[in-house]
């Protein structure tokens, strides 16, 4: 087993310092992400995924503890400077594009997450063709609509180009936060499948926010489930294909099957 | 280009295709033929007493000396508003139908016309400073198109006056308008007077008639009574000021008629409709081609009549002395 | 016909001050009320300049890195002092009146008899000095901007405009786009200002006042009158607009209509143009005047 490429080590995040109400959203979390996790998140609404990928992502402080990125301690790195390696999918659709701006425009600003833009030329025209190959990747249509303002696109059509926004530039991390929810069945089976497919091929690192179990247990070699703050169940390879549905209920409230 | 475009590309052409033509028509088109009955432009820079008396004094002015508006001359008056871009259109206006000679009153419109009319006469109506106001070589001889009727305000007559009034004053009060030049002019004008004659003098400025209230509080409080200059802005809000004075038992001496019959106790005041009449006269003289604005002096109209407010006066316990009485009963004018 | 001329004229010179508005009001989606101080703020400057001898292309170009000084203020206001953007504009703009008394030392100073960027059009036929001139600038600005918004840098500042998380997660410092083109727009502003003293002859501390009204009527009737175009196509639209504008007024005093009624009708037509795209929607009215010209066919 190699070295993990991110680790959270004794993670606390307390709210409400000094008062009655005072409570540890993150409660030593202890997290050791290695190349090529593709992990499934669970767990009952308020046990702390979202917490979770908002402090991998930077846009909450820890209390205590350390984030580690190949090793080198990169807990007070600002937001801007994560999205270097970092990138991170919505569950509302509008969030993650622009919408005066084209479907091409949106990919090629995508194409420079966490670069320094200058008064070079954006030479959108040479990038048509790579822009082409990877929208034909989606069964939407997105392919046809390159040079359309993303308001004028479906839900659906704008999260997945959410999603290839956020893999057009490989991340060393890509967070999912719940990123079909909000889409119909059948749309949202489509992304899902595509989102693995795309996961699988480029061996990405990769945290999914889930409440569908059955897409918890097919997708990813690992699994997670978070409760009150803290990491109760984590299960891989071998382990994750045994579990079964039943036995994962047992381990937490409210969620849709 | 998407046919969307068409109707921005039209546009623009026709805008070129339509300024080519103005610019060779223009260039062979230089000699329009006079119209028979002269045309004057007046532009006032915006609507008061004193300025709109100035007018009235202009077309009277112009009567006196034969010309009746619409038989055989046409009048186009403008008022400003008060705003910048609207002098430079009239300005633009007056150019435009060659006007055979124009009018301004008050300095931001004269200067405006300066700007957009330079080979026909300009008569100035009611400006304090024509060569500070860059609109005159000289104030002897203006040397360009520019001449017209200034109206410095007979300071000395009036710090008399207050001194006569106010035995006993310690501080007098100056407020004016800091973003109107022609009254920080006449402030400056009067508190070299008054050092001259050795008043102590306080000054207190406004930026818009929204600081006046408060202003005002603070000036009748500390003073003994307050001298105004003629200010276009103060002069629209006089009331705010008189309020505030009367509340504290302070009298407002004001440079102009106008404040006095508001609620001010006396001044020498010029004559703002006179000072019209003598601007419409030099128009007349000029547009009949007696005189030439080169060589015309700019006239100072410093004739003043006392006006004397008795109701404001009494209520704020000042004694007129009988000779004052007298006189503005016969050379000037009691407001009751 | 030269009053078209002169019309055409100023509706150049605003343009520029229109375009200004424009990086704000449209891309970055927020009201820039810093404007109202930074218009005068470019006259004073310019025409004090000129006053202490400095040529009146030096003083232009003054006057324009003074109004991007003022824009950085009032940016530095919202993003880092957390101001929301309507007031830090209106301390600036605030402000601006004072700082502008100062560098004229006085309200109103006249540039009769003193150089201007005008001088370099003698001869020619009426008002076609300023056409030339204003034609000049607004070319050099708007194909400067258009340069701009094809550059990555320019990609960005538009993203952060139209979704600022996004534009965050995407690794763009939103602080840094939004004071960018505070600061550029206001320089724009600052130098139509310096344009229009110098047309007009004088800066005067209150020539600001409402200008923010004029440079909306610019963009918006563009917009209503051009319809959906480019961004490229947009930013000519504005300086069409700001044409077309000048016209109105002009039809307005031609009509004769008391000047006191000119704020009045400006208002007017900006409401109706604001509203003409619901009006639209509700009457059908494009599909309804097709149908009638094809009809006569």
């Amino acid at each position: 087993m190699s070295e993990p490429i991110f680790e959270l080590k004794d993670v606390v995040v307390t709210v409400n310092q000094g008062t009655p109400e005072e409570i540890n959203i993150m409660d030593h979390v202890n997290l050791k992400i290695y190349a090529g996790d593709f992990i499934t998140v669970l767990g009952s609404n308020g046990a702390g995924k979202s917490t979770l990928f908002n402090i991998i992502g930077g846009d909450l402080k820890v209390t205590s503890g350390e984030i580690l990125l190949h090793g080198k301690d990169i807990t007070n790195m600002s937001v801007e400077h994560r999205t270097r390696f970092l990138s991170r999918v919505f569950q509302d659709p509008k969030m993650g594009t622009a919408p005066r701006m084209t479907v091409a425009e949106n990919l090629l600003l995508s194409k420079k997450r966490g670069q320094v833009r200058g008064l070079g030329a954006r030479r959108l025209k040479q990038n048509m063709a790579e822009f082409e190959e990877i929208t034909k990747t989606m069964p939407n249509g997105l392919d046809q609509r390159l040079n359309t303002p993303t308001g004028d696109l479906s839900g659906g059509q704008r999260q997945a180009l959410s999603f290839l926004m956020a893999t057009i530039k490989r991340p060393e991390i890509l967070l999912l936060d719940e990123h079909t929810a909000a889409l119909d069945p059948q749309t949202s089976a489509e992304l899902m499948h595509a989102t693995n497919m795309r996961i699988n091929k480029d061996q990405l690192t990769c945290l999914m926010i889930t409440h569908h179990l059955e897409d918890a247990l097919s997708y990813g070699n690992r699994l997670i489930v978070l409760d009150h703050g803290k990491i109760s169940y984590d299960v891989k390879d071998g382990d994750k294909d045994a579990l079964t549905k039943e036995k994962l209920l047992t381990f937490f409230n409210d969620i849709d099957g | 280009m998407t046919k969307r475009s068409y109707p921005l590309i039209t546009a623009i052409i026709i805008l070129f295709a339509f300024l080519g033509y103005a610019f060779f028509a223009e260039k062979s088109d230089q000699n329009s033929a006079e119209p028979k009955t002269p045309t004057v432009g007046i532009l006032q820079l915006m609507s008061h007493p004193a300025l709109d008396a100035i007018h009235q004094g202009i077309i009277a002015g112009l009567k006196e000396e034969g010309y009746i508006p619409g038989k055989n001359i046409n009048i186009d008056f403008q008022n400003a508003q008060n705003d910048q871009s609207n002098l430079k259109t009239m300005s633009s206006k007056f150019a435009n139908e060659n006007a055979d000679l124009s009018i301004g009153i008050a300095t931001p419109a004269a200067q405006a016309l300066a700007n957009s009319i330079s080979d026909r006469p300009i008569i100035l109506g009611d400006i304090t400073d024509p060569k500070g106001a860059g609109l005159v070589k000289s104030n002897d001889r203006p040397g360009g198109n520019i001449t017209g009727v200034s109206d410095k305000a007979p300071f000395k007559l009036q710090l008399g006056l207050i001194k006569r009034l106010m035995p006993n004053m310690k501080t007098l009060g100056i407020i004016y308008t800091s973003s109107d030049d022609s009254a920080v002019a006449q402030y400056k004008m009067f508190k070299a007077l008054c050092k001259q004659e050795h008043v102590k003098l306080k000054a207190y400025s406004i930026t818009n008639t929204n600081d006046l209230n408060q202003v005002a509080q603070q000036a009748v409080n500390s003073v003994d009574a307050i001298y105004v200059p003629t200010d276009n802005t103060i002069a629209g809000a006089i009331s705010t000021l008189v309020g505030a004075a009367n509340q504290a038992g302070v009298p407002i001496f004001p440079g102009v008629d106008t404040m006095v019959k508001a609620g001010g106790v006396a001044t020498y005041a010029i004559d703002q409709f006179q000072l019209g009449v003598a601007t419409g006269k030099m128009s007349a003289e000029i547009l009949e081609g007696k005189k030439k604005p080169a060589t015309t002096p700019i006239k100072y109209f410093t004739k003043s009549k006392l006006i004397i407010n008795e109701r404001a006066a009494k209520k704020l316990n000042i004694h007129i002395p009988a000779s004052l009485m007298k006189e503005a009963q016969t050379k000037g004018e009691i407001v009751k | 016909m030269s009053i078209l001329v002169s019309a055409i004229g100023q509706g150049l010179t605003w343009g520029i001050v229109g375009i200004g508005l424009f990086l704000t009001f449209r891309i970055l989606d927020f009201p820039d009320m810093t404007v109202e101080g930074t218009f005068p703020m470019g006259a004073a400057t310019a025409v004090a300049a000129i006053y202490h001898g400095f040529s009146p292309l030096a003083a232009t170009l003054l006057a324009f890195c003074v109004g991007m000084l003022a824009g950085l203020v009032t940016g530095l206001l919202y993003t880092k002092g957390k101001i929301p953007v309507l007031l830090a504009g209106i301390l600036t703009m605030t402000a601006a009146y004072s700082i502008n008394l100062r560098i004229m030392g006085r309200a109103n100073l006249s540039l009769y008899g003193k150089s201007s960027l005008l001088d370099l059009f003698k001869g020619l036929p009426p008002y076609f000095n300023s056409v030339f001139l204003g034609m000049i600038v607004i070319i050099i600005v708007t194909a400067l901007i258009i340069y701009f918004l094809q550059t990555n840098l320019g990609q960005a500042f538009i993203a952060t405009g139209d979704n600022s998380n996004m534009a965050k997660s995407l690794g763009i410092s939103t602080d840094t786009m939004q004071i960018m083109g505070l600061s550029v727009s206001n320089g724009m502003i600052a130098l139509g200002g310096a344009l229009v003293a110098q047309e007009n002859g004088f800066a005067d501390v209150n020539m600001g006042i409402g200008i923010i009204v004029v440079a909306l009527a610019s963009i918006i009737i563009g917009e209503v009158v051009f319809g959906e175009l480019t961004m490229n196509e947009r930013l000519i639209a504005v300086t069409i607009g700001s044409i077309l504008y000048r016209f109105v007024i002009l039809i307005v005093l031609q009509l004769g209509f008391n000047a006191n009624d000119l704020n009045l009708i400006s208002a007017i037509i900006l409401a109706i143009c604001m509203m003409f795209p619901a009006f639209e929607k509700r009457f059908q009215l494009k599909r309804s005047l097709s149908r009638g010209i094809s009809k006569h066919e």
